[in-house]
């Protein structure tokens, strides 16, 4: 005999996407819901293809910062921070000291952006226009802090082979750290907002849980899996740049749900804050270009991670002795943490779907390496149809 | 008689309108915005009317054409029943009931249309539109059954004589707390939620169907407060001229509007369908028993507090 408790529904099918007003990119999702509650999920990628990969091959390699710079508008500072890192790895090229701090100041200013800009979208998907238009104006304050240092708001144009262009004066750091006690200020008005409201707190916790277990098994990355309690930060532990120099505590919190993301991300606002006025402090003089042979590059492979703001970018490079390279593989932060949807999704209920999709600070157009078109029909191939070449 | 008709149907049409304008350019305000032209809703009332009206291929055509049209023919009628801005109403015995039903008609209309409309995102924002009615309306026919109970009255113009909220402050919140809901703006714009199932009922709409549904709507939250505000205010202020009138009933919805729609909607975020049932049906509903049970047993409170009070 059926349950009386068991309240049964007519399945529903839900799409949402390639285009819906709860994405900011093209991703397609098919839910599975009884009533209000999401029974399965099936998601595809691959309608943002830009051939990234192969335009890399088929320039010279000094137009190659450019090109990666271009792969996402938000995290514009790491791509192409881990690239040249990648090349200075394979032509063993020494950095000078001011070139790696002047490096991280632009990596966690732009961490500072993205993580405000995540709050933003999150209020935003919860019907909170408030949050969004506050966290978006005073975001504003890092992109004129960027335009300061850079001349650019959103793509800096900072990293070169063998050093950085834009050496920072006196008076711009000075002004910039002002900027940044404001910020800081900000920060804490945004987690004192978002934290302390019941509202938000009702519709968050615990909203697209993640288990420890589950993100480790799904090899989640970056605030992601920091949310669900595993202490993994790429700048602790591969200490690139000048990340080396200070001493960086992986921020955790427990549960993986929307609160516990917010509380990852904003915390780290703070300690980005405190990195950066760190890093002007103690900036130290010398170049900030490294001499070394423009020509060519000698064979060699490397392969590196960076902490994006939203994870662990992980960037191949292969050269082959000419002015070009071999190969360039990607592999942005969203594609690792794309699997954590499944758990996070199953068992939610449909007001919950766009916060879920956004907790992750999902970059789509990043993510898409490959996308298959037969006969006129597009294909997902796995992992295994390339190996047997059924593709 | 046709000149009052005309007067009171063309005065609610501007005046749902303008208040969307100013409720727009309040909270624009209060999110460091500039906000839209105080006519907006005009502009896009007209710009919409213009337009072609589709009708998808899976819908049931009478029905998803209907329901705008009845959503606004049954405002229509309430703005001729609900005293905006004179002492006394047009209909007779028990117009109450009459306009209370009235103003459930457009959420109705969402429902039937949004049912029709053949989307799974229609679909889901009918159910939840239900939940939400079920929701506020509770307190709400309890609050003005209450006050019917002790006007003695179901005829508005009998209530309006009196100004309630000098004798049931309780059942008048309970009252003014049901406007976000019927509003349908944050934190209860469950039904339309644009990032969740894309503003729900109203995503097949085009054209003019959707002027009359979002016109229906606009009336409704109009004529919603000022039905409060005659009821709990009285309509014995409305004793200059009629345009006189007009402009002081205009102001009293305004400011109803803007401290409990657009203050709301500035302040929070989307709630959840579960979490309105529970909202309104704890303290509101409450409230106004508690109005009800106290003035049935004999207790008159605000007599015995302020003497001044009661009838």
């Amino acid at each position: 005999m059926a349950d009386v408790n068991e309240r049964r529904f007519a399945k529903l099918k839900v799409p949402i996407g390639p285009s819906h007003p709860a994405l900011e990119e093209p991703a397609r999702f098919l839910f599975e819901v009884e009533g209000e509650k999401v029974v399965d999920v099936d998601y595809e990628l691959g309608f943002n293809h830009r051939s990234i990969e192969r335009l890399c091959q088929e320039r010279p390699f000094s137009k190659i910062v450019y090109l990666v710079e271009r792969i996402c508008g938000i995290c514009s500072h790491a791509h192409p921070l881990n690239h040249v890192e990648r090349v200075e790895d394979i032509a063993d090229i020494e950095v000078p000291e001011r070139a790696t701090y002047i490096r991280t100041i632009y990596a966690e200013l732009e961490r500072i952006h993205s993580h405000m800009l995540w709050a933003g979208i999150a209020g935003e998907e919860i019907g909170y226009h408030t949050l969004f238009m506050y966290t978006w104006r005073e975001r504003e304050k890092v992109l004129d802090l960027f335009e300061a240092l850079s001349g650019n708001r959103v793509m800096h144009g900072c990293n070169r082979i063998g050093g950085v262009k834009w050496n920072i004066t006196e008076e711009q750091a000075k002004s910039a750290v002002g900027a940044l006690t404001y910020l800081d200020t900000v920060a804490d008005k945004i987690t004192k907002a978002v934290i302390k409201d019941s509202n938000i707190a009702e519709r968050c916790k615990g909203v697209g849980s993640l288990s420890k277990e589950d993100a480790i098994r799904l090899g989640a990355v970056g605030p992601n899996a920091r949310a669900s309690g595993v202490p993994e930060d790429t700048r602790v532990m591969c200490k690139y740049a000048a990340y080396g120099d200070f001493d960086l505590e992986p921020l955790t919190a427990q549960g993986g749900d929307v609160v516990a993301q917010a509380v990852v991300r904003l915390s780290e606002i703070k300690q980005s804050i405190w990195l950066t006025k760190e890093l002007f402090a103690n900036l130290p003089d010398g170049p900030i270009q490294a001499e070394y042979d423009n020509e060519v590059i000698p064979p060699g492979r490397s392969v590196g991670r960076v902490e994006a703001p939203r994870g662990e970018l992980l960037h191949y490079v292969e050269t082959n002795g000419t002015n070009f390279f071999e190969r360039i593989k990607i592999r942005s932060p969203t594609l690792a943490n794309i699997q954590s949807y499944v758990p996070k999704f199953l068992g939610c209920q449909v007001a919950d779907i766009p916060i879920i999709a956004a907790s992750i600070d999902p970059c789509f157009s990043c993510t898409d390496r490959m996308t298959v078109i037969k006969d006129g029909k597009r294909k997902i191939v796995s992992s295994r149809d390339l190996k047997l070449g059924r593709v | 008689m046709i000149v009052t008709v005309v007067a009171a149907l063309v005065y609610a049409f501007v005046a749902a309108l303008l208040l969307q304008g100013i409720r727009r350019i309040v909270v624009a305000h209060s999110q460091f915005r500039k906000g839209p032209s105080i006519f907006q809703a005009f502009y896009d009332f007209f710009k919409l009317i213009s337009k072609e009206s589709l009708t998808p291929n899976v819908t049931s055509p009478l029905l998803f054409n209907l329901a705008p049209i009845l959503s606004v023919a049954s405002m229509l009628v309430a703005a001729l029943i609900i005293p905006l801005a004179a002492p006394t109403s047009a209909v007779g015995a028990g117009d109450l009931i009459l306009v209370i039903y009235l103003l459930a008609i457009p959420p109705i209309a969402l429902i039937l249309g949004g049912s029709a409309s053949g989307s799974p995102y229609g679909a889901i924002g009918a159910a939840r539109e239900v939940a939400l009615l079920i929701a506020y309306e509770t307190p709400f026919i309890v609050a003005m059954a209450a006050v019917a109970i002790a006007a003695g009255s179901f005829q508005l113009s009998t209530i309006s004589a009196t100004a309630w909220i000098s004798v049931m402050p309780l059942a008048a919140i309970a009252a003014i707390w049901t406007l976000p809901a019927a509003a349908a703006v944050q934190p209860f714009d469950i039904a339309e939620a644009e990032t969740e199932i894309c503003s729900g009922p109203y995503v097949e709409y085009s054209g003019p169907n959707l002027a009359l549904l979002q016109l229906g709507q606009w009336l409704k939250i109009f004529l919603y407060a000022s039905l409060i505000a005659a009821v709990f205010f009285g309509t014995a202020i409305y004793h200059f001229y009629p345009g006189v009138n007009f402009v002081i009933q205009f102001v009293i919805v305004a400011l109803l509007v803007t401290a409990f729609i657009a203050f709301w909607q500035a302040t929070t975020g989307r709630t959840r369908v579960t979490r309105v049932l529970r909202y309104y049906w704890a303290i509101p509903t409450m409230l106004a028993v508690i109005d009800l049970v106290l003035y049935v047993v004999g207790v008159r409170y605000m007599h015995f507090l302020f003497g001044w009070a009661g009838v």
